[in-house]
């Protein structure tokens, strides 16, 4: 923790800009009221791709040959509630695609092998 | 250390911080802010205040991408001062993202691995950072000595 305080130096700014006060006040409530699928829809997909992809290769591991059709339900149950319809789409793909990409030999066999 | 950076305020219950970049573009308003992951890990984001909306996409292109980057880092050690036990996952959001965390990772490995333990993410397997290599996301986490 030493090595961190010296890194940071005194950098909070006061307000004096009566623009830049009206700003963080308007960015204040509309963190307030806007979840965050909404404010940073970018990032939210990025970290639900990672997320899909995360518990397919960890559902892979208990049980490799479960039908394609339960893994995509499965995981797409452990998703957030909320996905729209585009991401729904992107998701199943996503997940399909992962899954496939384990199941080729080259993959199971590398498990196997650790296994053993 | 890291020398040349914005100073920022913290706003909404300091999980959000806010600076001005000044560059060629004018003053353009950033907003970082941290969430708490379904998995217990925070994830940074963050992105540009425009017309009443963040815009998390955006490329402002206003030539201090260093200075910019340099302040999310300090932001990011002032969050890890508040939750020292927390995750920071650091996840692009685009190709050119990609590309720029993983040079900033690259370029400041020994820096970074002095304070924090990084592990990298490739198609969701994770592994302990190695310079050598390209990831599609990041973690950090503290290290206690």
């Amino acid at each position: 923790m030493e090595n961190i305080q010296e890194t940071i130096t005194p950098t909070k700014i006061g307000i004096e800009d009566p623009e830049f006060a009206q700003q963080l006040e308007d960015i204040h409530d509309y963190l307030k009221r806007t979840p965050f699928s909404k404010a940073f829809p970018n990032k939210y997909k990025a970290i639900t791709k990672t997320e899909a992809k995360k518990k397919t290769y960890e559902l892979f591991l208990i049980n490799p040959n479960m039908p394609l059709k339960s893994v995509v339900s499965t995981i797409l149950n452990g998703l957030d509630n909320d996905l729209s319809a585009a991401l729904v789409l992107d998701m199943t793909r996503v997940i399909v695609e992962k899954w496939e990409g384990l199941s080729t030999p080259t993959f199971a066999d590398e498990r196997v092998e650790e296994l053993v | 250390m890291i020398k040349d950076t914005y100073p920022y305020v913290q706003v909404r219950d300091e999980l959000a911080y806010v600076f001005r970049s000044e560059g060629i573009n004018g003053v353009i308003v950033k907003v970082v802010i941290f969430t708490l992951n379904n998995d217990g890990k925070w994830n940074l984001a963050f992105g540009d205040w425009l017309n009443g909306d963040i815009n998390d996409r955006v490329m402002t292109n206003n030539h201090d991408v260093v200075k910019v980057i340099g302040t999310v880092a300090k932001i990011t050690y002032d969050f890890f001062e508040k939750y020292p036990n927390a995750i920071v996952v650091v996840e692009p959001v685009d190709e050119k993202r990609k590309k720029l965390y993983n040079i900033v990772f690259q370029r400041h490995h020994t820096t970074i691995n002095g304070n924090f333990q990084v592990k990298g993410l490739n198609d969701a397997e994770i592994e302990i950072y190695s310079p050598a290599k390209t990831y599609e996301s990041f973690e950090l986490s503290l290290k206690f000595n």
